[in-house]
């Protein structure tokens, strides 16, 4: 590829239009904030403890082993009802905030840790190097993710760290994007020039100066792309392309509820509902953050 | 512009280079002998099929002549066989690339025309109760998938009230008004998403633009409010627009595998999923291909319209370069 095609990337214009300073104001947490936080907090209990709540912890989610009939509506017995099969709504619901969560936790990181270090490197360094990867970033851009994601599924086989994996490297040059965007500003900055004045080599100035200023900004983007990548492993799970079943998935579980839809709609509401609240919740305190760091959406 | 051009061109032609390697590779990424993945189980005792296979794919060539025979034979529309539903690859998908095009197009159309007037609202009330309600609805429309719009569509459209067929396909030829029944809920379903992308976009793009001289100029001389926000100041936000619909395509053909497969409408979307859970490697790397062709080569159109149509960009650009 020759340097002049990738020369065109507007550097400078964008550095000025994306960022501004940031401010560190202390400001009152909206309550809906607070509200978020706490589900989501909720929601990494939910999955750390799947297997040892009572009345989750397997065998107790199939409703058989306590007496549940199938299609029972929410009760004290079973506070969501059960499902088709006579499993506990609750109880697998608590089981796919794991699958859920443990995708977004490596998808997440490897984009973060990829696309994140790819951009600041890109922002900071600057010159050729900037030039290659951002042009090798807009190419990968311009694959239609979840086809791509469906075709790797295919052809290297459906299970949880295929999955992950393959949306963190598909998120990467959006991640890198941010990065980089966020990076030239901060490289600005009268601390990171004097670092570098004073003889620190380029590494550690990116990773003591540049890196800890990028993180808190890039985390709001990396919130909001945990809600994408949840809305993604459900969409595969829903066409039964996720981990395989009887594993509970939130996809899966709304997958399976469309069978009873004329006789009982509680399957399909109740996961749902949880996966819509935890995807708006993570939107919800990475906009606030996003605000609160003033990164401006174009440059996502 | 000729040199923007030609650079267009170059990332172009470089884009697709490397989605036919992707798409080239992704048989290689089979574990073990190619054919013995490809062929279906019962064709593979067979010592003629298997030969036939080996020399479809160029298995015996190197691998520079392998990649030279099969972007050569993709580009003029052979993208290879399908040995598990035992016709060519395009004759399976050139029927249904209309219907996906349809629904695309329908959701589209949709899309804009909800997001028009309340991204121009929000943006016109920008920090009040319409604003922030609006702020409040996109947030919500994002966090909803797709399929799960989809599903309770159903629900409620078809099966409580029974108005509109759950799943299905009419194609227009055979009746209009039966395709439109047909293609309403799919397409709303892949609209909501947008709707709320689009709202932002405009909110976002019109809040600059309400600032500008000419706006307050215009005022000034006594149009109409909504004259001046429908007429002035949206113009120079429907080229961002553009690009933004260019751009959201990508995610608007994922989004119609889940939702042709949910209301069974045979386009490329669910014959891709077909294909994916059948293992017939050939139809999902051709739809591959193809999808992803199409979707670079839209966003190089779209950025060739917003170079012609944007005389700012044009010279900004040019004089960047």
């Amino acid at each position: 590829m020759t340097t002049e095609a990738i020369d065109d990337y507007p550097a400078e214009l964008e550095a000025e239009e994306l960022i501004e300073q940031p401010e560190y104001e202390q400001s009152k947490m909206p309550w809906g904030i607070k509200l978020a936080i706490a589900w989501l907090v909720l929601m990494v209990i939910f999955a750390f403890f799947a297997n040892w709540l009572p009345g989750v912890k397997p065998p107790n989610e199939l409703g058989a082993f306590r007496g549940l009939d199938r299609l029972e509506p929410p009760s004290s017995r079973a506070w969501l009802g059960t499902d088709g099969l006579g499993r506990d709504i609750l109880a697998r619901i608590i089981h796919g905030a794991r699958i859920s969560l443990t995708v977004a936790t490596v998808a997440v990181l490897f984009g973060l840790i990829v696309g994140g270090g790819l951009g600041m490197i890109a922002g900071y360094v600057r010159g050729r190097t900037e030039a290659v990867i951002m042009a090798s970033v807009d190419i990968v851009l311009a694959f239609p993710a979840l086809i791509i994601l469906l075709t790797l599924v295919a052809f290297l086989g459906q299970n949880l760290i295929t999955i992950s994996l393959v949306i963190g490297a598909l998120s990467v040059p959006r991640y890198a994007r941010v990065a980089r965007a966020i990076t030239l500003s901060v490289a600005q900055r009268e601390f990171v020039l004097a670092s570098g004045a004073m003889g620190a080599d380029r590494l550690r100035v990116l990773w003591r100066d540049v890196m800890p200023n990028v993180l808190p900004a890039l985390s709001a983007f990396a919130l909001v792309s945990a809600g994408v990548v949840i809305v993604l492993e459900g969409t595969l799970a829903f066409l039964g392309l996720s981990v395989e079943a009887p594993q509970a998935t939130w996809g899966s579980m709304i997958n399976e509820s469309r069978q009873n839809l004329a006789i009982r709609l509680h399957p399909l509401i109740f996961p749902s509902a949880v996966m819509f609240i935890t995807v708006l919740a993570l939107n919800y305190v990475g906009d606030y953050l996003r605000k609160k760091f003033n990164v401006k959406e174009s440059g996502i | 512009m000729a040199p923007l051009l030609a650079r267009r061109l170059v990332r172009l032609v470089v884009t697709l280079f490397v989605v036919s390697l992707f798409s080239f590779f992704l048989l290689d990424l089979l574990p073990g002998d190619t054919c013995r993945s490809v062929l279906p189980p019962d064709a593979q005792s067979d010592q003629k099929v298997y030969d036939q296979c080996v020399a479809d794919l160029h298995l015996d060539d190197p691998l520079p002549l392998r990649y030279g025979s099969w972007v050569g034979s993709a580009v003029k529309g052979d993208l290879g066989f399908s040995y598990v539903k035992k016709v060519d690859v395009i004759e399976l998908i050139r029927d249904k690339i209309p219907v996906t095009f349809e629904l695309a197009i329908v959701s589209i159309g949709m899309a804009l025309v909800a997001s028009l007037p309340l991204g121009v609202f929000a943006a016109y009330r920008e920090g009040r109760l319409t604003d922030r309600f609006v702020s409040g609805l996109t947030l919500t429309f994002l966090s909803i998938p797709a399929f799960v719009v989809g599903l309770y569509l159903i629900v409620i459209f078809a099966v409580k009230f029974g108005k509109l067929p759950a799943t299905g396909w009419t194609r227009p030829t055979d009746s209009l008004l039966d395709n439109i029944r047909t293609v309403i809920l799919p397409a709303s379903s892949l609209a909501l998403a947008e709707i709320a992308v689009y709202i932002r976009l405009i909110r976002a793009d019109m809040i600059g633009t309400l600032q500008e001289d000419y706006i307050f100029t215009a005022k000034a001389k006594g149009i109409s409010n909504m004259r001046v926000l429908f007429r002035h100041a949206l113009r120079p936000s429907s080229l961002s627009l553009i690009t933004v619909v260019g751009l959201n395509i990508g995610t608007l053909l994922g989004g119609t595998v889940v939702i042709e497969q949910l209301f069974a409408i045979p386009g490329l979307g669910r014959t891709l999923f077909e294909a994916v859970t059948q293992r017939d490697y050939l139809v999902v790397q051709g739809i591959a291909v193809l999808l992803s062709a199409i979707y670079v080569m839209i966003n190089f159109f779209v950025d060739l319209i917003y170079m012609v149509v944007d005389p700012r960009i044009r010279q900004a650009r040019m004089m960047g370069a």
